[in-house]
Order: structure tokens, then sequence, then C-alpha cells
């Protein structure tokens, strides 16, 4: 009888911006010897997570090149390892192993790659507050925002899980077994999802359906040229209603100046909109896909790949709170309801 | 690799909690066409947290550092091959039409920190839980929710659960759709239990860290006068039994947290009341020790009244009696459950006509009790999922209840 043996070892070592760090180390095992059991268990060594010095240095370095723009605000940085190996009948059949870097500011995904390497630049030269957004600047959904939108949009209107969008970008997430010819299957792929969090060993069938829940859909766009001048809605989180009853999204964002800068937003911006209604107005994809952060309310937030994608809105028509001084919008637009025509290859 | 990680405090861990458990477990899973399969587990683990926001570490196997926490083996789980029998009975009793999963978990668990001032606690917990659906020939499917503490094995070869779940699938099998609108309602303990967590436990619960505040609750009537409920993690026969909770916090009986009505307390973990400046309640859960301790109910105790169901109903007149409810879900302002199965009430006696559908109410949906039971009991169901942790051992004893309307659509 064939025994197949499934380890995963998987460390990492997180610096929150506040400073505070966590360390995870984990070692597993998902042996079975017939089809449909297996045997799961956590090994006595674990493995060594990344040197603190290492995570240090790179938060200190990101952070003083990008003083300017972070305003005295921290930066997440995640560096980490997963290993996986499968071993059929004692001979190591198949193995991978995925050293990663994350930086994130705030939910925004700034940097996620294979490779300890840090990132040679932030995407920022300055900050920018509220007041910095004109009423007329193109919006454009970056791929967290584009991501919250369509898991708005499925939960108001009920549907079920999507497909998943590939392949998690996040390596702790990536949760396929080495390719085995004549062994893959269901049963090692469930192996690889139960070994990527022993709290979800002993979760019921059915309770949580596995262990990153596969609603993001997969997002493909025609490329377009990005506008020079636009507001970036970075990420998206729900915030409440409008009197009117639209659904109103606290938004981390950036404004990009038109002279090929950028500003980080620092105030607190607020949009409205219907995510159906938002992602109607959606014309093409304005950069390649890069990874993204969702939060999920049920399970762990999830990361995917997704574009940024250019509007056919304006910053005057979504945003609901603002501290900024109103500016009138141009007289000349060619659509009464969206006053500018987009702006892509300007 | 793991000694400069706690050696920044050495002489330290006044403020350091750990949490390490050694678990081993069985999930047993029975397909429709009768194939039963089955993955066992072994964990030991756990998470070591530092305090002034220093971050934390979660490991496998032994706790790294100069002092570990030594934990003996659990308690072995009952033979697998009696529960696989046991589901094939299941399995041939509902003529395959059952697809059930049964779970069982012996754990030891310690927890070390601040709040222990006697040394580490040491609990062993031993639960089980038996989920899944019966399908019906027309397709429809009931709900199968069973949990709670100790050997998993009786539970699931119980031939009277499976004599009344046999019933309750003929029951469902006759009934038709609820009428969408708002019916004066006898609640059967089961399904009073289900409304009684859901809009009055999970709303006397406390914020993870006391973010957002959640204070302002205190005093607000969420239910009738008659209504007094306490969280007792010690009480008899209840599903939860802890002597201290995952903080280590000593647990010391029962907490009122309803007292005529009006939400009198929150249930703390150290985190969230050190944020209210409350004293803990013992009610800081975790799923697993790799998971960050949350505020949660332990058994939920609802005081009983003076009537008895004849009269409950009698007094209803033209209504609802609800037999059972499941899948309770509590959404801040809102509470939803499905109608696995509600039975008519016409001139105050029971009908024999069935229906089904899904209560849909407001967290103050209490407000309407205008009649207490007399008997209380423990629900069998004592799953609870919260922030993607589930606790099979999260108990409500209560009476039936009888509401002047409860909103319920098909």
């Amino acid at each position: 009888m064939t025994c197949v043996r499934v380890t995963r070892r998987h460390a990492l070592l997180r610096r929150g911006a506040d400073g505070t760090e966590s360390v995870t180390a984990l070692a597993m095992s998902a042996e079975s010897r017939a089809p449909g059991a297996w045997r799961l268990r956590v090994l006595p060594t674990p493995p060594v997570p990344p040197s603190r010095s290492l995570v240090r240095a790179v938060a200190r370095e990101l952070g003083e090149k990008g003083a300017a723009a972070l305003g005295g605000d921290g930066l997440l940085v995640e560096a980490g390892g997963v290993a996986c190996e499968v071993v059929v009948d004692g001979v190591r059949s198949g193995a991978w192993y995925r050293p990663y870097l994350l930086v994130r500011d705030g939910d925004h995904v700034v940097h996620l790659r294979d490779g300890l390497r840090p990132p040679a630049a932030l995407p920022w030269s300055r900050t920018a507050g509220p007041e910095d957004v004109h009423d007329d600047d193109p919006v454009v959904l970056g791929p967290a925002a584009l991501l919250a939108l369509l898991a708005g949009r499925e939960e108001a209107v009920g549907t079920g899980p999507a497909p998943a969008a590939g392949a998690s970008p996040y390596p702790p997430h990536d949760l396929t077994p080495p390719h085995l010819p004549g062994h893959t299957g269901e049963g090692l792929a469930e192996a690889g999802e139960l070994l990527s969090d022993p709290a979800l060993w002993h979760v019921p069938h059915g309770t949580f359906t596995a262990a990153l829940r596969p609603t993001l859909p997969s997002v493909r766009l025609e490329r377009g040229a990005a506008p020079r001048r636009a507001l970036v809605l970075d990420s998206l989180v729900r915030h409440g209603r409008t009197s009117d009853g639209l659904p109103t999204w606290r938004a981390a964002f950036s404004v990009r100046d038109g002279t090929g800068g950028a500003g980080r937003g620092t105030g607190p911006l607020i949009v409205r909109g219907d995510p159906a209604a938002v992602l109607r107005h959606a014309l093409h994809a304005c950069g390649a896909g890069r990874p993204a952060l969702v939060r999920d309310p049920i399970a762990r937030a999830a990361y995917a790949w997704a574009p940024p994608v250019l509007t056919s809105l304006r910053a005057g028509e979504v945003c609901a709170v603002t501290a900024r001084p109103h500016r009138p919008r141009r007289e000349d637009s060619p659509c009464p309801d969206h006053p500018f025509p987009p702006t892509a290859g300007s | 690799m793991t000694a400069d990680v706690l050696s920044d405090v050495p002489d330290a861990l006044s403020d350091v909690t750990v949490r390490c458990e050694r678990a081993v477990g069985r999930v047993t899973t029975l397909a429709p066409d009768g194939t039963v399969s089955s993955r066992t587990t072994a964990f030991h683990g756990g998470r070591v947290v530092y305090g002034n926001g220093r971050g934390h570490r979660v490991f496998s196997g032994d706790m790294p550092g100069p002092r570990p926490l030594r934990l003996p083996e659990p308690g072995p789980l009952e033979e697998g091959e009696a529960v696989r029998a046991a589901l094939g009975a299941l399995h041939a009793r509902f003529g395959g039409a059952a697809e059930l999963c049964c779970t069982a978990v012996s754990a030891v668990r310690a927890v070390d920190g601040p709040y222990r001032v006697t040394g580490p606690s040491l609990q062993e917990r031993r639960v089980w839980s038996l989920t899944g659906d019966v399908t019906l020939p027309d397709g429809r499917r009931v709900p199968v929710g069973r949990s709670g503490r100790g050997p998993a094995l009786a539970y699931v070869a119980d031939a009277a659960w499976a004599e009344r779940t046999e019933w309750l699938c003929r029951a469902v099998g006759e009934a038709g759709p609820v009428e969408a609108g708002d019916h004066a309602a006898v609640l059967s303990p089961q399904a009073a239990g289900v409304l009684l967590h859901e809009a009055a436990g999970h709303f006397a619960e406390a914020a993870p860290y006391g973010a957002p505040a959640l204070d302002h609750r205190l005093g607000c009537r969420i239910a009738d006068e008659r209504i007094s409920l306490d969280d007792d993690p010690l009480a008899d026969g209840g599903p939860s039994r802890y002597t201290a909770d995952d903080d280590g916090v000593q647990a010391l009986g029962r907490t009122r947290i309803v007292h005529e009505g009006r939400l009198v307390r929150q249930l703390h973990g150290v985190a969230s009341a050190t944020a209210a400046r409350a004293m803990p309640t013992a009610s800081s859960r975790a799923a697993s020790v790799l998971q960050a301790p949350l505020p949660r109910m332990s058994n939920l105790v609802c005081s009983p009244g003076d009537a008895t169901l004849d009269e409950l109903a009698d007094a209803t007149g033209r209504g609802l009696l609800v037999h059972r409810v499941a899948d309770g879900i509590s959404r801040g302002g809102t509470v939803e459950a499905r109608l696995v199965l509600g039975e008519r009430i016409e001139h105050g006696r029971r009908t024999g006509r069935y229906v089904t559908g899904r209560v849909t109410e407001r967290t103050d949906v209490l407000t309407r009790v205008t009649g207490v039971g007399r008997v209380t009991e423990f629900g069998d169901n004592a799953l609870c999922g919260k922030a993607g942790q589930l606790l099979f051992d999260v108990g409500t004893c209560a009476p039936a209840l009888r509401l002047s309307r409860l909103r319920c659509v098909p």
C-alpha cells in the first residue's frame, strides 16, 4: 500500500507598523496509507524564522526612504518562508520552498515577492491630504479596492463563492502540494489545505468551507493607459451608509499629480457608492496585476492578484466626506452623467 | 533558534501569557454513498503573547525558552472503528440520505500568565460534534447539529436522538412554507436557546481588545422583565466547563449579564476588561491555542418562568410553535436563523400542520417575550462560531418562551 507523507514548514517574522514583532514557526505533516484517511500531526522541530535584524533593517531602510511620504506612520514588514515536501513510500518525490518579503502600508500591499530583497523604492514621494483631491480627478480603483467592491457586489446580490483568482500570491496561503505524477487528486489537495493551519484540523465539515474561502473572482480587463493625474483608491473598508442608502467606504488613497509623482493619502477620505454601480464605471486596467489584500468577515484575510482599474467616475462623484475646498467641475463635459471623458491616453 | 526569542524577557514572565496545548482528534465523515473516511490529528504547540504590545510567537512542538510548560498526554479517544460503525448504522437508518461528520477532540491546555498567581492552569477538554445534513426525497435538507462535552460515541449511537431526527425529517417532508410576516409564537426550549444565544449572549460579549467600546450597551433593555440570564462556565450539565479561561483568569461561578431584561454586565477577557476599566469575567476563550482568545459565552442560563408549554400555546391563540431552528447568526442589529420546523397553532391548540422558512428579527426580539416556561433544558447543539473560531461547547439552558410576534419569511 502506498504511503504518502506531505510535510509543511512555515516560519515568518512580522514587524507591525507600530514596531510590534510577532513570530510564527510551525511544522506539520499529513500522512496517508489509504485513500481519504489522513494522519495529521505537528512536528517537534519547527523551522527557524528569519532573523529579527533582517526585518528591522528592511523596515528602517524603507522608513528612511519613504519618510517624506509616510509622515510618521510605519510600514508592516514581514519576512518568511514556506517549505512543502512530499515523500512517497520513503522516497522524496517533490518539494518547493518559497522565501518571501511582504511590505504593507495598512491594507495596501506595497511589495509582495518571493525572495527577501526589499523594494528599491516606495511608490510615493510625499504626503497628500484630502484637500489635494480635485473634484475632476479621474478615479482609479487600486487592486484591493477593486476586490473589495467585487466582494461587496457579491454580498449584495447573494451569489455563491466565485471561482478563485488562481493561487494566492502570499506564500503562507499557497496550499498547493508539489506536483506528483500519479498521486495528485482531491486527497492531496485536502492535505495541503489542512496543513495551512492546524486550527482548522478539528473544524467539522461545512463550517468553514476551506482554509481560504475562494470568494475572489478572476479579474480580466483590457489593458489601457493610465491617467496622468488621478485619485487612486488603494483600499476600501466598509464604513456605513449615507442617508439615501448608499454604502460608504473608508479609503486609503494616493494622488497622482500629473508629473509622474504620487502623494500618499494621509487624511480620512470617505467615499460613497454602490459596489455594482461603481464597477459599471470600470473602463480598463491601467497597470499590471498586483497582489492585494482582501479582508474577509468570516475567514482570515486573503491575498489575490488584481490590476488597478481606471473608471469613468470623478473624485467629486464618489467622495462623501472631504475636508477640502470645493472645486467646481469644468463646464465642457460632453457627458452629463460623467462630466469628463476618460483621460486614458491623455 | 528559539532561545533568542524569549531571551528578551528571561525574568519578566509576569507580563507574558503562555498558552500551550496537546490535542488528539478524529474527524470521521459519512458520505451519502456510505463511504466512511477519517483523519486523525495530533497537535502540540502554543502561543506566547508578550505584554505591552511586544508581539507574540506561535510555535509547534515544545514551548521555546528557558521555562517551558510541560503538558501530559491527552486522554485517548474511543475506538475509531466504533464511531465508524455507528455512522454506518446511521447511513442505513436514513436510507443513504445522510451526510454526516463526527469530530472528537481530547486535549490538555495550560495557560500561564500574570493572572495565574498559583501557577499555570491545566485543564483537560474533551469535546465532540456531529454535523451535516439529511436530504429528503424532494431535495430539501434537514440540518443535523449536535455537540458537547465528553466522548462522542454515546451520542452518535444514541437511538433516541436518531428517532427524533427521523420524526423531524418526516415532519419537514410534510411542511409547507411559512407565511411571510409577524406571527405570535411559542419557542421550544431549543429554539428559545438559539434566540437567547444570538440576541442576548452575543450582544453581551465585549469586543476583543475593547475596540470598539460597547459599554454604552450597559443598562439597555434587551429583553422583557421576565428574562434574566447568567453566564456560568461551571453550570451543572452544561456543555462548557472550565475553571480558568484562556487568559488564566479563575472562573468562580455565574455572572449575571441580563437582569430583568436589562444588560447589566458584559463578558470580558483581560484585554477588553482593561480597555473598559471593568473586571474580567473569565470569558476569554480560544478555539485553538494558536488563535487569539475572544470574549465568548460559556453556558448561558436563563431563569425559568412558571408556565407549561401547553399553557403558552393556549395563551397564543393563533400563531406558530417553533420546534427547531438552526444556523443562528447575529449581525449586530439583526438576528437570523433557519426555521427548521414550525407548527401552526389555531385556537390555542397545535394543528399538526408544519412549516419551514427563516426567522429574521431584530436584536430586541426578546423584548416581546410574554411568557416563560417552567422547565429549562440545555440545547443539544453547543457549536458557536465567531471570527473564524469554532467552539464546540457553548451551552444555552433555556425555557420555552412565548413571543407576541416573531418575523418569519419563507
